[in-house]
């Protein structure tokens, strides 16, 4: 019995690993050697440190990044502490509309970023990193506060009552047990600012530039594929810097870390910090969408109403767009749901593979892939990687849906690896000696463990399926439009009325991400 | 009392296999990529009426698939990058700036139609080897403000000399070249009327002048143009000849019988558009049907409304909204095509460091 069960453990891990590493392998890695292939030289990447615009652009992609993320932690800890220490009702909701800007594309955030910001400060440095923490404090506050309910309160409380004041209990206790889970959203956030396109090229200003958008000038615009390539490298590097750098930190498993939530409610004096924190993080991200909403129902007579919306049904002659926005809509989700149930499945294996130490910190890099590639690149590798038999894929209508589902995987990776690990293996053996059988330790004692963030990461995979805009534009299909891609092409046309329907779609696009994640968090939820 | 997951899984299940199965079959209905089916590839802005596509599908029997691709330049460059196995049967939308990189790239099958008789002769005179077929124009020319210049006591701009004039201080808004296609046409303009030695001289005067510069069209129309949706602080802008109808259609009032937007007929750089037929495409004929049909009346008579640029064939029937209030200058400025292509970058490359260093 013993035996047979470890050569299936044995393996099974690497066919288990195989899957995941497989897709990863030929979407990913293929299509990107692919097109670097065509141009790439020593010579090329030697120009990217020596010439001096690059150089600069690659300072201002550093610059952006670090200050994006540090901000965002920052802003995120507050919220994490607030919603994942404490009970109160509408607290999931809470969550779920911070998690709102998260699936807003691009195109809207630059909209709502030209409203909002005073007039000097509208591009540059300033605009950019408001964008990225505006984009990723709702994922950084849900990593932090799940880490943070799942914190034993014990030695907070020992240190409480050795005369340690409720500031120096968080310095000195909490800080550092919280570390890890900072650590990995913090390198999920870096390499997301890194790669960042849509924002960048909306708020920097024409002197500013990122890697991410120099490759896409230099493919799109110049074909220089050698350039675009030698940026590509450095641009893989820099991010798996990131990655690895801050993965290490969630390597390390903290035991006294508990498989159960434990929130408090709300005493009576902390309720004020509370209430700021609370409004204070809802402003920030809410506001924005609010300001969407509002000149979204604006109708061009003034006054409000909802024609904007109810044109989104029909064609507008000249809008850029050949069948009706709200086409868009059902092309979207049409895509995105395979997306996302793939990406979860794929996602779900990763995290056991990573989570359970197999391969290592190597493994962990390899299915960090999909988030250090540019989407240009990654788009422009699809059309030559899958032009011809027996891969010709690129046209096929499933091939968006792959696309998607890969550039989801991680996030759906890293938030059911800490679960993974949280696993405890005597439950195992015990259960084991009980009698009962692998499959059913597996599917009574793990995986309800499981069931909770594998549906969270459903949610934020359909949410990123649903907002992906880079490799989509770059993938040429016929007659497919999502909603990203309809809200950009309404926006770059002249007349309020087309500028209104990007809006009225825009709101469209976030509505349906904050329920679909609402509804996949409370399908999971716990009683205690 | 946990709410079970169990009975959810399958329902997720079904949805997820219902949305792929119905993402196929859509795929199948549009076409079957059989000999009844031309593949277009097109920049971002191809949008002919339903009807006119229609039309071609009755008249010739064959299907128009519609592949969309960014704008000009990223689609000639994807393209170039997918010669060997071409992403369709037709490009449509190359543009004089990039015509000749494609063509010397080998893009394209030659193909004179019977049809291109019907052309205005200066269009087709572009192109002797007949690799690629004139189609349609649009001239980027400055778009001005008339009530906000009024209101400050200044003259319209009638000149590119007259915007580094003293009076016009602050009041300009271009977009970077390197990342718009009327940014690149307004600094080829620049180009046409100054010569190789004295446009950069003349873009230092723009500098010292404040003019603005922004990334891309979108942004210099709808946020810093005062006549744009944002109602921004410039009132001259560099468009389109075709941006005053677009601006009334779009407008509050469809129907009204001014706008305050001018155009400067003497700052004009024209652009001409093309379409092709893929030298490895996979139909051939059917792309020669297509291109008939695109240079043919009906196809040139919906350009202006659905696209926004003027037919080339010869004695169209322009809409109201553009006898109105578009402009078409007589003589607009342009550069040969081969000079284009080999000096593209090193024009960009310079500007950007006159400019924007």
């Amino acid at each position: 019995m013993d035996h047979h069960r470890s050569v299936v453990g044995r393996v099974g891990a690497p066919i288990a690993a195989s899957i995941p590493l497989g897709v990863v392998a030929l979407f990913v890695a293929w299509p990107v050697l692919r097109i670097l292939g065509r141009g790439l030289s020593a010579d090329a990447v030697g120009h990217v440190f020596t010439d001096s615009r690059l150089r600069a652009i690659l300072a201002f992609t550093l610059v952006q990044a670090v200050l994006s993320t540090v901000g965002a932690v920052a802003v995120a800890i507050p919220a994490a502490w607030l919603v994942g220490r404490h009970q109160f009702p509408g607290r999931q909701l809470l969550m779920a509309v911070w998690v709102g800007p998260f699936t807003l594309p691009t195109v809207v955030v630059g909209l709502a970023a030209r409203q909002l910001l005073p007039q000097g400060l509208r591009r540059g440095l300033f605009a950019i990193v408001c964008a990225h923490i505006f984009f990723n404090v709702g994922i950084a506050v849900r990593t932090i506060g799940s880490a943070w309910s799942r914190l034993d309160p014990r030695p907070e409380e020992a240190a409480a009552t050795l005369g340690a004041t409720p500031w120096q209990v968080f310095r000195l206790v909490t800080l550092p047990r919280l570390a890890p889970a900072m650590a990995a959203v913090a390198g999920l956030i870096a390499a997301l600012c890194l790669t960042s396109f849509g924002v960048v090229l909306l708020l920097a200003t024409p002197r500013q530039s990122t890697v991410e958008v120099e490759i896409w000038r230099q493919t799109t615009q110049f074909l220089r594929l050698d350039r675009a390539g030698a940026l590509a490298m450095v641009q893989l590097l820099l991010v798996s810097v990131a990655l690895v750098l801050t993965s290490r930190g969630h390597m390390r498993t903290d035991l006294r870390q508990r498989a159960v939530e434990t929130r408090r409610q709300l005493s009576r004096s902390a309720r004020p910090v509370a209430i700021l924190v609370g409004v204070g993080t809802t402003a920030l991200t809410v506001v924005p969408m609010m300001l969407l909403v509002e000149r979204s129902l604006r109708s061009a007579q003034g006054g409000h109403g909802m024609q904007a919306y109810r044109s989104l049904t029909h064609v507008t002659r000249g809008s850029g767009l050949v069948d009706s926005p709200a086409s868009s809509v059902s092309m979207s989700i049409r895509i995105a749901v395979p997306a996302a149930i793939l990406a979860t499945v794929l996602g779900l294996v990763a995290a056991l593979v990573v989570g359970r130490g197999i391969g290592g910190p190597v493994m962990a890099a390899a299915f960090g892939l999909p988030l250090a590639v540019s989407a240009v690149t990654l788009g422009f590798g699809f059309l030559i990687a899958f032009a011809r038999a027996p891969v010709a894929w690129r046209s096929k209508p499933w091939i968006l849906a792959v696309l998607q589902a890969v550039v989801a995987m991680p996030f759906v990776q890293r938030m059911v690896e800490p679960a993974v690990r949280r696993m405890d293996p005597r439950l195992a053996e015990v259960a084991a000696t009980l009698g009962v059988s692998p499959l059913a330790v597996w599917r009574r004692g793990q995986l309800p463990i499981l069931t909770r963030p594998i549906l969270s990461g459903a949610g934020i995979a359909f949410a990123v399926a649903l907002g992906e805009f880079g490799a989509t534009t770059f993938l040429a299909r016929p007659g497919t439009v999502t909603m990203p891609v309809a809200i950009a092409r309404l926006a770059g046309r002249p007349g309020a009325v087309l500028a209104a329907q990007s809006l009225a779609l825009a709101v469209v696009l976030g509505a349906l991400t904050i329920m679909v994640t609402v509804m996949a968090d409370l399908a999971g939820r716990e009683s205690h | 009392m946990r709410i079970s997951i169990k009975p959810l899984l399958p329902i997720i299940m079904a949805g997820g296999l219902i949305g792929g199965t119905t993402a196929c079959a859509s795929d199948t209905q549009v076409g079957t990529g059989n000999n009844k089916t031309v593949t277009v590839v097109a920049y971002d802005s191809f949008t002919p009426s339903k009807a006119v596509l229609a039309a071609f599908t009755k008249q010739s029997g064959i299907t128009v698939k519609l592949i969309t691709g960014g704008d000009t330049g990223e689609l000639v460059n994807k393209a170039i990058l997918t010669r060997d196995d071409p992403l369709g049967d037709v490009l449509y939308g190359v543009d004089s700036s990039f015509f000749s990189r494609a063509v010397s790239e080998g893009l394209f099958e030659p193909y004179q139609s019977a049809a291109a008789g019907g052309i205005n002769p200066a269009f087709t005179a572009l192109v002797p080897g007949h690799q690629v077929t004139p189609v349609d124009y649009g001239d980027v020319c400055i778009n001005y403000d008339k009530t906000v210049l009024v209101a400050k006591g200044v003259r319209a701009p009638e000149s590119l000399a007259d915007l580094a004039k003293p009076e016009y201080r602050n009041l300009l808004v271009v977009e970077n070249p390197a990342t718009s296609s009327p940014g690149l046409a307004f600094m080829m303009a620049s180009v046409a009327t100054f010569g190789d030695n004295g446009w950069a001289g003349y873009w230092k005067k723009l500098r010292a002048n404040g003019v603005k510069v922004v990334s891309g069209w979108d942004e210099a129309w709808n946020t810093e143009f005062s006549a744009g949706e944002g109602k921004g602080a410039r009132p001259i802008v560099v468009s389109y000849a075709s941006s005053p109808p677009a601006a009334v259609l779009y407008g509050p009032d469809p129907k009204a019988t001014e706008t305050p937007i001018g155009v400067s007929a003497a700052t004009c750089f024209r652009q001409v558009e093309f379409v092709g037929v893929l030298r490895k495409a996979k139909n051939k004929k059917a792309a020669r049907a297509f291109i008939d049909f695109a240079i043919g009346q009906r196809f040139q008579e919906d350009l202006p409304l659905s696209m926004f640029v003027f037919p080339v064939r010869s004695k169209t029937k322009l809409p109201e909204l553009f006898t109105k209030f578009a402009v078409i200058p007589a003589s607009p400025l342009s550069i040969p095509a081969q000079k284009i292509s080999q000096n593209r970058e090193r024009w960009i490359d310079e500007w950007t460091t006159t400019v924007l260093s």
